[in-house]
């Protein structure tokens, strides 16, 4: 009867947590109308998540067009469709790959990086320091890093997709020597703007998940060096599998 | 801390998100706008495959949607798909032809299959005779053709034609084999296919026989004699060979050469001719015509360059609008006496800033210059009234006027719409916004460009550095209109602004840059003294 209770606590700590980085998410999100408002660290905060991000974005973005354009038009010649390989890299972009790649590429890069900064501040004591001088801890870091994960996510994500159907281009009309005209007219009559909005919003989802997830398991971290590495590889883990699952949900819900 | 560079390069970011969101959603396909379109109906047999905003399309080029797809109220039996089509086309309805009850010479619609993988769309075609179909009008002639289908259809129906052919021709082997059945069929015919048999033996035996015979004679008599006969044989054929193909080659060339020379000498004569003839002049393509040219265009050479040493002459005195820019002192004249107006109210209200801004602009899709002249009162740093006059002479705000005028009378009233864009004559506008700032962000709202507004900006390096965003026109049927400027102040007072405007409206979007000057309270009152005075 072990594995019961086992699975049962398991259970209770898997909603616990939920429950907790809801509230956590919502306490953030009700500090930005709260004043002091800390323009710097929200400026720091868009500045290491967007900019930070855009290189890795694109490039992921770039080559992924490229591989799907080669792919798709190997398919598509054996039934002479090969006009139909832009609409395919487009639409896949703009609706799934884009916000998803973009999506575990900023966890990768900013997510870790977040759970280390926070947890490391946990662990030496840092956030109690800012709690003695009156700050309220998740209004001076949690606020300002959700807040740009929700809002650069999307613009990089509108990137990622731009710049993968500019390498499916490259490789599809330059390469493969398919009809240039036929690939953007394609492009522009099968993609609705519903389509690049879905992205849009799927990708400021992913932010607030990422922000959040990340900011909450540093704030849990504890005992030490280690306890820090396991909050950062909690924190990544979590977040690429909570932006897979929220993804097939939305996708559900929205199509 | 805050890195120097870090609010220009999430400006930088923001403003490429802006971009790309502006690039994606300006080049996609909305279709045609529902506003400017009227809904009609048609009725096919079979509308599968059709789906809502499937395109609608006159002579391949879209004109239209499908908005709805519904089994027909009156035929429940037959699907009833609702298209829109863009104003500007006009479908007729066709006459009752009362022999055959069916309309003729009036719109058509036509189910097609766009590709293989079996996408279709609405074909229309206009019609050319009776009355012109508006909104809820019914298209009378609907044709369901799917192009795979078709062709299957197609098929079936040829093939029904072919298979009596290929039994006609089965029945007629039948006979054939029947024929020879009887013929060979019988006692008599085993008989006398055996008599053939004997004799073809017999026969060939002969011939075997005699061919020997043949063969020793040659042999002995005249091979005796060897190979020199079978050579001087072989020789003589080789040459009567080669004979014949270089005779045939020789000739051919003659024929070519001599086809050629006569068309040499015809095409010398006439050009000789051409050169002799006194209207050569006139005559393109003439050796006297083209000389003619080149001294025309010598001539034409000298009168530009003469004009442009007039126009250069004319910008100088201060002649037409380019000469005025750069030498009328009314620009700033007048300015000046706006701003002793506004010194005067100033010095009621000491705590009021006051800024001025002269701003011109070059549009470049509309190819014309665009002047802004701005005043903003700040009664506190961070709070300010923001006035701006524009004078554009695209006209300020353009406005789409639809007038129906109806003949009634007959029993056939006339309908005439017409469409026309009625501009702002005086072409100046008039912006009233009250803005708040905190830190490096604007808010503004209010009017813009005499219609409601709101604006965004971002300021950076002690206001240097500055990206505007204004967001009005909302009451159009597109997309609100949208402008993104910078503007950089290179020089004190002096800078340098470009930008995009109506970037959502790809038909409307235009890029501009320009030049302008600003001045606060301080340098207003240390520059007055300097500019010239009208007195």
């Amino acid at each position: 009867m072990k594995w019961v209770e086992s699975l049962g606590l398991w259970a209770i700590r898997v909603t616990e947590s939920i429950g907790a980085m809801t509230l956590m998410s919502l306490q953030s999100l009700l500090w930005l109308f709260r004043p002091p408002f800390r323009w710097r660290n929200f400026l720091q905060a868009l500045e290491y998540v967007g900019v930070g991000s855009l290189g890795i974005v694109t490039l992921t973005g770039a080559f992924t067009g490229m591989v799907m354009a080669i792919q798709s038009a190997y398919a598509f010649k054996m039934f002479h469709a090969e006009s139909l390989v832009g609409t395919t890299v487009a639409l896949a972009l703009s609706r799934e790959l884009g916000p998803v790649l973009t999506g575990l590429m900023v966890t990768g890069r900013v997510g870790s990086s977040i759970a280390t900064e926070i947890g490391t501040m946990n662990v030496t004591e840092q956030i109690d320091a800012l709690r003695t001088m009156a700050v309220n801890p998740i209004q001076y870091l949690v606020t300002p890093r959700v807040l740009a994960c929700i809002i650069m996510v999307p613009i990089l994500c509108q990137l990622c997709t731009l710049v993968g159907v500019g390498g499916a281009y490259l490789v599809a009309v330059k390469g493969l020597g398919l009809d240039q005209g036929v690939f953007f007219d394609r492009i522009v009559t099968v993609v609705q703007p519903w389509d690049v909005w879905s992205g849009i919003i799927k990708a400021a989802v992913f932010g607030l998940v990422i922000g959040t997830v990340s900011c909450f398991k540093g704030y849990q971290a504890e005992g030490g060096a280690r306890g820090v590495g396991v909050a950062t590889t909690q924190a990544v883990v979590i977040s690429s599998v909570a932006i897979l699952v929220t993804d097939y949900f939305l996708t559900v819900l929205m199509f | 801390m805050l890195n120097r560079s870090t609010p220009i390069l999430v400006g930088l970011m923001m403003l490429a998100g802006m971009i790309s969101f502006v690039v994606t959603f300006g080049s996609l396909d909305r279709g045609i706008g529902l506003e400017g379109a009227y809904q009609v109906h048609v009725t096919f047999d079979d509308a599968s495959g059709l789906v809502t905003q499937s395109r609608v399309m006159l002579s391949g080029i879209p004109v239209g949607e499908i908005t709805k797809i519904e089994l027909d109220p009156d035929d429940p039996s037959r699907a009833r798909v609702t298209l829109a089509i863009a104003n500007h086309v006009k479908l007729f309805e066709g006459v009752l032809d009362p022999a055959t009850g069916k309309y003729v010479n009036g719109a058509s619609a036509t189910r097609r299959q766009a590709s293989l993988l079996g996408d279709y769309y609405v074909s229309v075609t206009p019609g050319i005779a009776g009355k012109v179909l508006t909104e809820r009008d019914r298209i009378k002639n609907a044709v369901t053709e799917a192009g795979v289908e078709a062709i299957i259809g197609q098929m079936e129906k040829s093939t029904s034609v072919i298979f009596p052919k290929i039994e006609q021709i089965m029945d007629d082997v039948g006979v054939v084999t029947g024929s020879m059945r009887q013929a060979v069929g019988g006692e008599d015919g085993t008989q006398a296919i055996a008599e053939i048999r004997t004799n073809v033996i017999g026969a060939s035996r002969d011939i075997a026989a005699i061919s020997g015979g043949l063969r020793s004679f040659l042999d002995k008599k005249v091979f005796a004699r060897g190979d020199s006969i079978r050579r001087i044989v072989g020789n003589l054929e080789q040459a009567t060979a080669t004979f014949r193909d270089t005779a045939g080659r020789v000739s051919g060339q003659l024929d070519t050469l001599m086809n050629d020379a006569t068309h040499v000498t015809s095409d010398v004569r006439s050009f000789v001719d051409g050169q002799v003839d006194p209207d050569a002049a006139d005559k393109p393509g003439t050796l006297t015509h083209t000389l003619t040219e080149f001294d025309r265009s010598i001539g034409t050479l000298q009168e530009t360059l003469e004009t442009g040493r007039s126009l250069a002459a004319r910008v100088e005195q201060g002649e037409g609008s380019i000469g005025r820019l750069l030498t009328d002192t009314k620009l700033i004249d007048e300015a000046e006496a706006v701003i002793d107006d506004i010194r005067e109210f100033t010095a009621i209200y000491g705590r009021l800033q006051v800024k001025v801004d002269l701003r011109s602009e070059y549009q470049y899709e509309a190819d014309s210059m665009k002047h802004y002249v701005n005043f903003g009162l700040y009664p506190r740093p961070d709070k300010f009234y923001f006035f701006q006059l524009v004078a554009d002479p695209q006209g300020a705000a353009k406005r789409r006027v639809t007038t129906t005028t109806t003949t009634a009378g007959d029993a056939d009233p006339n309908v005439v719409v017409t469409d026309e864009t009625k501009s702002n004559p005086e072409g100046l506008s008039f912006t009233a916004q009250f803005g708040k700032r905190w830190d490096w962000i604007t808010l503004r709202y209010g009017l813009m460009e005499s219609t409601g507004g709101v604006g965004f900006d971002m300021d950076f390096f002690n206001d240097a550095l500055s990206m505007r965003f204004d967001l009005f026109d909302f009451s159009r049927s597109e997309w609100p209109r949208v402008r993104a400027l910078a503007a950089w102040e290179f020089v004190k007072h002096v800078y340098v602004s470009a930008g995009v405007d109506d970037g959502v409206n790809a038909a409307h979007r235009d890029f501009f840059f320009g030049v302008g000057v600003r001045f606060d309270d301080d340098d207003i009152k240390s520059i007055l003294p300097v500019v010239p005075s009208p007195m």
